[in-house]
């Protein structure tokens, strides 16, 4: 009965941002524990596919969202290749942090994290409402840090020693986006 | 005399937001029974219909632990001197994308009427909603006959959208309910002058 | 690949409304979430299968407050919308309609006049409500000319109430009085 229906959410250029679904939460899995991948996103322990599956359950309908998740979805391809998402959504003071992770690693650095990022930021700013989202990446995750200045942002704070990878710390920088400043630049 | 008193639980006194007679609280579980009382007054709970829930049992959900921001805040009224809570208001149906919500306000305790007190309480909820919690637009559903309530609405500023028309069904016959709206720009301009 | 089953409901003359098909959870996600849907309505969070599960789950109450229908093209023999309530108010006899014609291929064909226009009838004729009311953002034309068409009236515009692709916009609330449609309807040929 496994119907494929296409759960498009956001369209973009060279990929799609879908809906989560259950049915790729293995995937999810196999990206989220992935060795090469959660050096740098700081998972630290393992990630249950039965954990994943719950992070995909509606929630009771009088809780607001803590965080949104969306599958990066390649349209040459036709196949998911990440997540890219909102999480710590504080509605109150209308901030969120990005996460982002391009599962596959064949498809990096090829502008596909860039390309998300934007849609995310669009969908973030214009539809949600929200004020600020921020980014905090650990200094030797250089690629990432690459994406974003390729997004013309620039640190806003770099805090000291805040993780601790293979017997050292390593500072992290918060990267920030304003609605503002964001909105006024897509013009 | 003394002695009976403090036999019963004495209300407790946590103030959220300090006005001058009144202050809002967090809502206690203690006073559900108060709450229940306030909400099946005959005099009150037709009016109230669209913002309230009417069984203890509705009442308690209100207090399962949330585990987060919803769509829902609300408050006791407390009255400063003589140190009892009169009733219940709040923000209800919060959208925080659209930064808006329904406002909700009512006297329970019947000699409390008539004393200003809930134009005090709704002016205080006000400025909390728009100041604290960075609404954009506040809006209320009022009865046609709830003279009472629109009036304050009314004083606070509020502007009347539009006529719901035959909206509810009270005491046999079908009841107007009048729209109202407050921008926080407007309640702000308001308050400079 | 399975047949896909249609449980018809209420017969109209292109459209058939069925009960909604747990079979089919992944269209009605995949509806919700379409883009170019995001011009009229506003679907802010991701939909998925499991949250549509939920709610046809949910609402095999005694009296459903929510009841919604899946629209069935009689002559492509396919699902291609839904409508239904959003609530119905029993005591006051009171019902909110919302409609969805997910798949953009069917949009501009008169077909959201159709389904809603059956909606009405059976709220009228069968569930015995006295008002209808609906609600759209002031940029889904589509949704309030149907309402225009078939002669509900404009009774409310909430000013500023939404946030949508960056700004603020109006929303508009329409009813329709079962005394006002035992006349309205004579206009239209849908069953």
């Amino acid at each position: 009965m496994e119907n494929k229906v296409k759960q498009t959410f956001i369209k973009g250029e060279n990929i799609e941002l879908w809906a989560p679904m259950v049915e790729n939460v293995e995937l999810y899995a196999k990206w989220v524990n992935s060795p090469t991948g959660r050096m740098y996103s700081r998972v630290p322990t393992p990630q249950r596919i039965s954990e994943l599956k719950k992070l995909l359950e509606p929630k009771p309908e009088f809780l607001v969202q803590k965080e949104i998740y969306l599958e990066i979805y390649h349209k040459k391809d036709e196949k998911p290749i990440g997540i890219v998402g909102l999480v710590d959504i504080d509605w109150l003071n209308r901030k969120a942090k990005i996460s982002i992770n391009i599962g596959e690693s064949e498809y990096w650095g090829k502008g596909i994290a860039g390309e998300a990022l934007k849609l995310l930021f669009d969908y973030a700013f214009e539809d949600l409402n929200l004020h600020k989202l921020y980014a905090q990446i650990y200094t030797p995750n250089h690629q990432l840090i690459r994406v974003f200045e390729k997004l013309k942002l620039a640190p806003e704070a770099t805090l000291k020693e805040e993780i601790y990878v293979d017997g050292k710390y390593y500072d992290a920088e918060i990267y920030c986006v304003y609605k503002k400043e964001w909105l006024k630049g897509n013009n | 005399m003394s002695e009976e008193k403090e036999k019963k639980k004495d209300p407790v006194y946590i103030p959220f937001i300090e006005g001058e007679n009144v202050a809002l609280a967090p809502t206690n579980i203690d006073h559900i029974q108060l709450y229940t009382k306030w909400n099946n007054n005959p005099k009150a709970r037709h009016y109230a219909r669209n913002m309230m829930p009417h069984t203890t049992e509705d009442l308690k959900k209100w207090f399962e632990p949330r585990g987060g921001l919803t769509q829902h805040v609300g408050f006791e009224i407390w009255h400063k001197n003589d140190k009892v809570p009169i009733g219940t208001c709040g923000f209800g149906r919060i959208n925080w994308v659209d930064r808006n919500a329904n406002i909700y306000m009512s006297i329970g305790e019947p000699e409390y009427w008539n004393k200003n007190l809930g134009t005090e309480a709704s002016r205080l909820l006000i400025d909390y909603g728009f100041k604290e919690l960075n609404f954009f637009k506040i809006y209320a559903g009022v009865f046609e006959p709830n003279i009472r309530s629109w009036s304050v609405a009314e004083k606070d500023g509020f502007v009347l959208e539009g006529v719901e028309k035959k909206a509810i069904y009270i005491d046999g016959e079908y009841v107007d309910a009048r729209k109202y709206r407050l921008f926080k720009e407007d309640w702000l301009n308001k308050q400079a002058k | 690949m399975t047949e896909v089953k249609q449980y018809p409901f209420i017969e109209g003359k292109n459209l058939t409304l069925c009960a909604p098909n747990l079979d089919n959870i992944n269209l009605y996600a995949s509806w919700d979430n379409h883009p170019d849907a995001r011009k009229y309505a506003r679907n802010l969070f991701p939909a998925t299968p499991e949250s549509f599960k939920k709610f046809l789950e949910e609402g095999q109450g005694r009296t459903p407050r929510e009841i919604g229908f899946e629209i069935w093209h009689k002559a492509d023999n396919k699902p291609i919308g839904f409508i239904g309530f959003n609530f119905i108010n029993w005591a006051d006899r009171m019902g909110n309609i919302g409609l969805n014609i997910g798949d953009p291929a069917y949009w501009r064909k008169d077909l959201g006049l159709e389904a809603t226009y059956l909606i009405l009838e059976y709220a009228f004729n069968e569930l015995n409500l006295v008002k209808i009311t609906a609600d759209m953002y002031e940029m889904n034309a589509p949704s309030w000319k149907i309402c225009e068409k078939l002669g509900m009236k404009r009774e409310l515009v909430y000013m500023k109430q939404a946030y949508v692709k960056g700004k603020y916009v109006d929303s508009y609330q329409y009813c329709l009085f079962k005394e006002d449609w035992k006349n309205l309807r004579k206009k239209f040929e849908f069953k």
